[in-house]
């Protein structure tokens, strides 16, 4: 949202480096939104799938993802009870602001 | 909240990890720089039962030996908003269920009224978990 800055002190990014090592790690973001952390991830994973109920945020999560993260970064509509995933895809999964 | 969490966990390999971050039941404070002081103005509240609904479903997994707890704390988190207006606008689109009192309402627009007045900074508390699939 314009006129608000959330985290520009990166305190999540900061718990997410000293508790989660992401190098190489195949990474699930469950409740992305517009993609805020999944940049983030994205830059530190081998690759990430960020999911979202809310059709608009996806959308804009792909538009403004950059185009050298592209190759690393799916996003999907869906709900966290209902995954179509397999089962163990991932090393990791994290719940945004979701759970 | 349960199943989301069993969910997250088939889609994990084995030994995977769950990164949980969520708003703790603590209030939000709103802070105001103003005057070269940095004044509390007033609180977010909200219901938060959501969230300790998901701490419940952490619990539940963790007592079926589903999960194991590795680790968790709760740290501050700033969002920094330009307006009155614009609070109110973020609070209804992000915040489910977050509204402030007339006295905050009022303390707020007093302050901005005013000169030399910065950013509107809420500092809200967060809990971070990590959990491992067993």
């Amino acid at each position: 949202m314009r006129g608000v800055r959330m985290d520009p002190e990166g305190v999540e990014l900061a718990a997410l480096d000293r508790l989660l090592p992401l190098t190489d790690k195949r990474l699930l973001e469950i409740g992305c939104g517009d993609g805020r952390l999944t940049r983030a991830l994205a830059e530190r994973a081998a690759s990430v799938v960020a999911i979202d109920p809310n059709r608009r945020a996806i959308a804009k999560a792909r538009r403004t993802l950059p185009r050298g993260l592209r190759g690393r970064v799916r996003f999907d509509v869906g709900r966290a009870e209902s995954l179509p995933y397999p089962d163990g895809a991932f090393d990791a999964v994290i719940f945004s602001w979701a759970l | 909240m349960f199943r989301a969490l069993m969910s997250a966990r088939r889609a994990l390999a084995d030994h995977g990890l769950i990164f949980n971050i969520h708003p703790a039941p603590d209030r939000s404070v709103i802070y105001c720089d103003a005057h070269e002081h940095r004044q509390v103005v007033g609180l977010v509240r909200s219901s938060r039962v959501r969230y300790r609904n998901a701490d419940t479903a952490e619990r539940r997994a963790v007592r079926r030996s589903l999960l194991t707890l590795r680790y968790t704390a709760v740290i501050p988190y700033m969002h920094y908003v330009s307006s009155m207006r614009k609070l109110r606008a973020y609070l209804e689109a992000e915040w489910c269920g977050a509204w402030m009192d007339r006295a905050t309402k009022r303390r707020i627009r007093a302050l901005l009224g005013s000169r030399a007045v910065g950013p509107l900074v809420i500092k809200e508390w967060v809990r971070v978990s990590l959990l491992r699939k067993r």
